[in-house]
């Protein structure tokens, strides 16, 4: 199941890091490490998966999340933080989040929440 | 982030978990408990005690969770404990199935082997294991991933970073910024110096590092060290909650300190134990 998929993180390794293995997996993905950017680009297409951090200097993870909840209630979201609280764990799945994942982190359990992702759309597509 | 607890049926493990729990129910990172014993029983099976432990340590960080944030399955009385492969075991019943894995097994065989081992099989991120493990120092030295040793109980208000000219991975920094925001905890970073050769890329490093922290929000200490007085300074630090020194392959630890010399460093130390790669 190829997916579109969105990457937000400032630091730009992330990005980089999760852009060449997914799309090696055949996904579309767009990585940006501005959540303005982010946001234009939320705004213009909707997406199966938004990956994103919690906390970001301009807007944090936890705006993208309610962001995406509301324009595309269908796209899953995966959390991935670096300052890890019970709070922002709770705040996230309350708020709909479909992961949580803490850094540091290996390619493959991000590779793991979209395969789990990736199927739960399956079943709510009915397929 | 997975983890991989190392546990015995010393008192210490008990305390390493609460610790251990701590983290989980902040990161709710992936975690296995495993349970070493040197032999099998006469049975041709686990000691059931032992078995009873392990079960008691999986209850003990599901209690750790509020009921509506457990990540991982709840408990189950109705469990058994199966034969995976030969030589390793596995609870089975309810520990798969929340979105966290939670895994409890027990290995037969050599610590130090079969630790590393299950690190290897399970991809761990951090290794964690109490500072009574007669297996620590190896661990320590020959773990591919972090490496967080425990010690006595005390609270982990302050952190202490050696930093040398070996490349600095993300993954280890990214594990500096968990346990200082675990813990609430400030953050020491001693640049290695010798005064010649390295000062200069060590600042460099320092700079980038303060900028890096910075960022996150945390605002580092900082201090030059020079490497002959590396020894005394670092048995000097035990008021220092956790410790953490950068273990990768080029790094001063990695070249100037013989398996020996860590392994006397980590027994004589009160604080907890970090070693990042």
């Amino acid at each position: 199941m190829s997916l579109e998929i969105l990457i937000l993180d400032d630091e730009t390794i992330v990005g980089e890091r999760l852009q060449a293995s997914l799309e090696k997996d055949g996904h579309s993905l767009e990585a940006f490490t501005s959540p303005r950017e982010a946001i234009k680009s939320l705004n213009e297409k909707v997406f199966d998966i938004v990956v994103t951090d919690i906390r970001m200097d301009d807007i944090d993870g936890i705006k993208i999340l309610e962001l995406v909840r509301e324009k595309s209630p269908r796209t899953k979201v995966i959390m991935i933080t670096g300052y890890a609280t019970l709070e922002v764990a709770r705040e996230s799945l309350t708020k709909g989040a479909f992961d949580f994942i803490a850094k540091p982190f290996k390619i493959k359990e991000i590779r793991g929440a979209i395969e789990k992702a990736a199927h739960a759309l399956q079943m709510e597509d009915g397929g | 982030m997975r983890i991989l607890v190392a546990l015995d049926q010393d008192m210490r493990s008990a305390h390493t978990l609460s610790q251990v729990t701590q983290l989980l129910v902040n990161t709710w990172a992936n975690v296995t408990l495993l349970g070493i014993v040197p032999r099998k029983s006469d049975d041709g099976g686990v000691p059931m005690d032992f078995v009873d432990t392990m079960n008691q340590y999986h209850k003990a960080v599901l209690q750790g969770f509020a009921a509506e944030d457990l990540p991982y399955a709840p408990a189950d009385d109705d469990y058994e404990i199966a034969e995976i492969r030969p030589g390793i075991y596995e609870k089975i019943g309810n520990t798969h199935g929340g979105i966290k894995e939670l895994t409890v097994r027990i290995r037969v065989g050599n610590p130090t082997q079969t630790i590393l081992e299950e690190a290897q099989d399970c991809g761990s991120d951090l290794i964690v294991l109490h500072g009574d493990m007669d297996s620590q120092q190896k661990i320590a030295t020959k773990a591919d991933c972090s490496v967080l040793i425990v010690k006595k109980e005390r609270d982990t208000g302050r952190i202490l970073c050696f930093l040398d000219d070996d490349l600095l991975s993300q993954r280890s920094l990214e594990m500096i910024t968990q346990m200082a925001v675990l813990f609430n905890a400030e953050i020491e970073i001693a640049g290695l110096t010798d005064k010649q050769s390295v000062e200069e890329k060590i600042e460099k490093k320092l700079d980038w590092l303060i900028h890096y922290f910075n960022g996150k929000g945390i605002q580092p200490w900082i201090q030059l060290v020079a490497l002959s007085y590396l020894e005394p300074f670092i048995l000097e630090q035990d008021h220092w909650s956790l410790v953490t020194m950068w273990m990768g392959e080029t790094s001063i630890f990695k070249r100037l300190f013989s398996v020996n010399k860590v392994a006397k460093l980590l027994e004589s130390r009160k604080s907890s134990v970090l070693l990042l790669r």
